[in-house]
């Protein structure tokens, strides 16, 4: 039986009336599996990490049955995680990562205009001493699915983890990311590239934890919102009593194309550790006009100029993009989209 | 006089309430260079940018008869399209877009649709005559570039996009006396390659040096106050703007 469950919730809570502080979801009471390829069933007690849309979404799968997967990527090659929707769904994948081992991960969630369904899709990691993880995501979600995604990592020492994250238009989508950065020297990059338009909904709870000392956690979003488009970015930096020399930031870049768009931004810098540095910085506007005359004096018309800048707040999180496939392969869809329009 | 491609009569333009020109006339033929000269605040910038259609121009009176068309009816991107182009005095920073793309965005624009391959071929060239290294093609659009490199890349637009008329709007100022020697080969190249017509807003001489000029307008107070040919600039060079403020 369908549920509604809260997720995405600030810590702390701030006003109300803002509307900030937490989301509520409706989920269907039983899932599917959307990954095509058989997966080995990880130990689900060795798996409890705390994600960004947080524990209600955890124990709501797991109460609905579904068991967390234990993902087949290998260093060398680009492992690709592409999930095909054709129902309601949910999808725990871990991703364990030993020591000074480097992977490279790319999953692309997107599905037909015919599907109507509610997907979760929930990635675990834990990355162990001295390793990297680049997952780059395509999130493109057909008109007819609600898309969940979900993430959640453990940083060992020296370790990174490097998510690049695209959201090209499509349907309404809640996204939520937890690092916890346990490792001394350890690291998370978290570079978002959004467009939002006809009316979407992004609704995205980041967090990154440092509990060790001189980790690093970086979080910039660049990105561009119209017709409609609703968007709340809630971006939380955690500095933990112990994790000296810690350093976090947050940046947040959203051009707004039209008066019809709603863009909330919500970004915290909780403290409890007095050796650290943490920072957020947002500029949030309309394209200047003079921006725009500029372009527009060398031929280019207003659309064209506001889609080229939309681009732009793409290709700024794509730069982050290390493996050469990834990049090509995202760089094809963000053509695609545009030959589309 | 070759062919007249730009005329502008009796021209009023306020900006924010304030009259800035006032009954201003112009007339460029065909491949002509013609320089605005004038003193701070006498209206040549505001020339250049209503020619551009900038839109916190309000044009009061007046007409602007462009290649036998009304600019006045067209919008920016028309105009550029129609053969108009403008060097900025300050070009401005486009994060996250890349000079290439830009230019190569420009140019499909104007209906010179070309490959990579031959974008970036003709790009390299046309760098080579303003040494610039390649790899100014991949930054940002003027984002982090010095005062000479904006110029440079204002000189490269010109050069890829090929304008009818080009207006370069004090494109000499705060640059090294290099930089203006190299910004400079960029516009003569232009002419030679192009043959386009060129409306260069100045006080001050640097840039004309070599270049051939065809007349000289002296622009106080909104409105043109001297005409002549190069020897204008010469006087101006020795006597300066007094004796037309005066006027």
């Amino acid at each position: 039986m369908a549920e509604k469950i809260m997720i995405n919730s600030l810590v702390p809570p701030t006003w109300n009336r803002l509307k900030v502080n937490e989301t509520y979801v409706e989920l269907p009471g039983a899932f599917s599996s959307a990954i095509e390829e058989n997966l080995t069933e990880a130990d689900a007690g060795k798996w409890k990490i705390e994600t960004g849309c947080g524990k209600e979404l955890s124990d709501y799968l797991e109460n609905a049955g579904v068991k967390p997967v234990l993902a087949n990527v290998r260093s060398g090659i680009l492992n690709m995680i592409k999930p095909v929707y054709k129902e309601d769904s949910a999808d725990i994948i871990c991703i364990d990562i030993p020591e000074n081992e480097t992977v490279n991960i790319l999953t692309d969630l997107t599905s037909d205009e015919s599907t109507k369904a509610t997907a979760v899709f929930q990635i675990l990691i834990k990355a162990g001493n001295n390793s990297v993880v680049n997952l780059t995501q395509v999130i493109r979600p057909g008109k007819g699915l609600k898309l969940i995604n979900d993430i959640g990592s453990e940083i060992s020492g020296k370790a990174q983890v490097n998510l690049v994250q695209i959201f090209t238009d499509g349907s309404d989508i809640n996204a939520g990311y937890r690092a916890e950065l346990s490792g001394d020297d350890s690291f998370a990059g978290c570079r978002i590239g959004l467009i939002r338009s006809n009316g979407e909904t992004l609704d995205m709870n980041y967090v990154m934890k440092h509990f060790a000392p001189r980790s690093k956690s970086e979080i910039s979003v660049s990105g561009a919102l119209s017709t409609g488009a609703k968007k709340i970015f809630r971006g939380t930096i955690d500095f933990v009593k112990g994790c000296a020399g810690a350093d976090g930031t947050e940046n947040e870049s959203v051009l707004i194309l039209d008066d019809t768009v709603i863009n909330k931004t919500v970004p915290l810098i909780l403290c409890t550790e007095e050796n650290v540095a943490g920072s957020h910085g947002a500029s949030i506007g309309k394209p200047a006009e003079d921006m725009l005359y500029y372009m527009m004096s060398r031929g280019i018309d207003k659309e064209k100029a506001l889609r080229i800048l939309e681009r732009a707040a793409l290709e700024s999180a794509v730069s982050h993009i290390e493996d050469q496939t990834a990049l090509e392969y995202v760089m094809n869809i963000i053509n695609e989209n545009e030959d589309n329009e | 006089m070759s062919q007249e491609i730009l005329k502008v009569e009796n021209l009023c333009v306020k900006v924010l309430d304030k009259e800035i020109l006032k009954g201003l006339d112009l007339v460029i033929g065909e491949g002509e260079t013609h320089v605005i000269m004038g003193p701070n605040g006498a209206g040549k910038s505001t020339l250049g940018n209503t020619l551009m259609g900038k839109s916190e121009y309000e044009v009061t009176s007046g007409k602007i008869t462009f290649l036998g068309e009304d600019l006045l009816e067209m919008k920016t991107d028309e105009r550029a399209r129609k053969g108009l182009f403008m060097s900025f005095q300050n070009p401005i920073e486009v994060p996250g877009v890349r000079l290439s793309e830009f230019i190569r965005n420009s140019c499909d624009a104007l209906g010179n649709k070309m490959s990579l391959w031959n974008f970036k071929k003709a790009a390299a060239e046309q760098m080579k005559v303003l040494n610039m290294d390649p790899k100014y093609l991949d930054r940002e659009l003027n984002v982090g570039f010095s005062g000479g490199e904006k110029k440079k890349a204002e000189i490269l637009q010109l050069l890829m996009l090929k304008p009818r008329l080009a207006i370069l709007d004090e494109t000499d100022s705060g640059l090294d006396v290099d930089a203006v020697r190299t910004v400079s080969e960029g516009v003569k190249a232009y002419h030679e390659q192009v043959g386009g017509a060129l409306l260069i807003i100045t006080h001050s001489t640097r840039i004309l040096e070599s270049l051939k000029v065809d007349k000289v307008h002296v622009v106080a107070d909104g409105h043109v106050v001297a005409e002549g040919d190069r020897s204008l600039v010469d006087e101006i060079n020795e006597s300066g703007f007094e004796k037309y403020i005066k006027a």
